[in-house]
C-alpha cells in the first residue's frame, strides 16, 4: 500500500474522477448519520459529491488522504484538519446548507433532524487535530489498512505540532473502537439520539508533537 | 429601510441575552471581536436561527455568498455584514 495526497492540485486527474474514486469508502465512513440526515443513500451520495467539490467544505477533496494498492485503485483513506480549520471550515458548510435549504423542498425535514442532532457530535477546539472521516473498502478489510490510515493520520498531526487528536466513531463499531483503542484512544463522551441508528462516541488521545517525522 | 450595523448588534445581543449571562458575561461587556459560537451562545444549527432571527426581525433578506466564514458567527463582523448586504424582504 502506498499513500497518496487526492489533492485537487493533481493535474492528470480531474476533480470529477478523484471524487467519484473517493465516493465508496467516503460515503461508508459518515454513516450511519450521513444517510440519516439526507433521508436515503442516494440523496447522502449527491451532497457528499457536492460537498467534497466545495474547496471551503469540511470534506472537501483538497483535505482526502488515500491508500492505493499497488495497481493504483484506492482502497481506504482519511479526512484531517487542524481543529481552526474545522471550526471555519463548518461555518462554510453552514452557509452553503442554508443556501441549499432556501430552494430545497426537503428543508423542513432536514432542518427538524439537525435539531435532533444538534449535540450529537463533540465540538473541535483549536488545540486539536480531528479525524473527519476515515474508511476502508470491505474487500480491502483485515489487512491493517485502517491502521495504516490512522498512523498516517496522527504523523500528519504531530509534523503540524498537535499533540492532541480527536475522533468520532458509530458506537455500533466495535472492531473500529478497538482499533482506535489500540491506537491509544480513549473514549471521553458517549451520545445517542432516540428512536434512530445514530450513537455516536468521542475520541481523544494525547502524542508528544514530532517534528522530525 | 435596512437596519445599522449598531441596530443588529444591539438586537443580537439581546436575542441571546440569557444565555450570554447564563455563561457568566455581562452582554454590554463584549466586544466586537467575541464569537458566538466559539463561545457556546450559539450551535451549529442556532447560527441558522440567528441569521432566520434577524431577517424575520428586520424584515430583511441577506445574501451571505460574499461572507467570509470565519466571520459568520463574530458580533462585529456579522452585524457590519448583515447591516451591508440586507434588502427589504417583501
Amino acid at each position: 500500500m502506498r499513500p497518496t495526497a487526492c489533492s485537487s492540485h493533481d493535474s492528470i486527474v480531474s476533480i470529477e474522477a478523484r471524487i467519484e474514486s473517493v465516493l465508496p469508502w467516503l460515503h461508508e465512513a459518515g454513516n450511519p448519520y450521513w444517510d440519516w440526515l439526507w433521508g436515503s443513500p442516494t440523496e447522502a451520495r449527491r451532497q457528499l459529491k457536492d460537498w467534497l467539490a466545495r474547496s471551503s467544505s469540511e470534506l472537501s477533496a483538497e483535505h482526502v488522504v488515500c491508500l492505493t494498492d499497488e495497481g493504483g485503485d484506492a482502497v481506504g483513506g482519511y479526512v484531517a484538519l487542524p481543529g481552526r480549520k474545522v471550526q471555519i471550515c463548518r461555518r462554510a458548510d453552514l452557509l452553503a446548507l442554508r443556501s441549499y435549504l432556501q430552494r430545497s423542498p426537503d428543508a423542513s425535514r432536514i432542518l427538524a433532524r439537525l435539531g435532533q442532532a444538534r449535540s450529537l457530535f463533540a465540538n473541535v477546539a483549536e488545540t486539536e487535530f480531528y479525524l473527519s472521516r476515515i474508511g476502508v473498502l470491505a474487500f480491502a478489510r483485515a489487512q491493517g489498512v485502517g491502521r495504516r490510515l490512522l498512523e498516517m493520520f496522527v504523523q500528519d498531526g504531530r509534523r503540524q505540532g498537535f499533540s492532541k487528536f480527536r475522533l468520532d466513531v458509530s458506537a455500533d463499531n466495535e472492531g473500529a473502537r478497538r482499533l482506535y483503542r489500540a491506537a491509544g484512544f480513549v473514549e471521553e463522551a458517549e451520545s445517542a439520539i432516540a428512536e434512530t441508528p445514530l450513537r455516536y462516541v468521542s475520541m481523544v488521545m494525547s502524542a508528544s508533537p514530532r517534528c522530525d517525522e | 429601510m435596512t437596519p445599522s450595523t449598531t441596530d443588529v448588534r444591539g438586537f443580537l445581543l439581546q436575542h441571546f441575552s440569557s444565555t450570554i449571562i447564563a455563561a457568566g458575561l455581562r452582554p454590554e461587556d463584549l466586544d466586537d471581536s467575541f464569537d458566538l459560537l466559539d463561545a457556546g451562545v450559539v450551535d451549529s444549527l442556532g447560527v441558522l436561527e440567528m441569521i432566520a432571527a434577524v431577517q424575520e426581525h428586520f424584515k430583511i433578506f441577506v445574501d451571505f455568498e460574499a461572507m467570509d466564514p470565519a466571520d459568520l458567527t463574530v458580533l462585529g463582523s456579522f452585524s457590519r455584514f448583515v447591516a451591508e448586504h440586507a434588502t427589504n424582504s417583501v
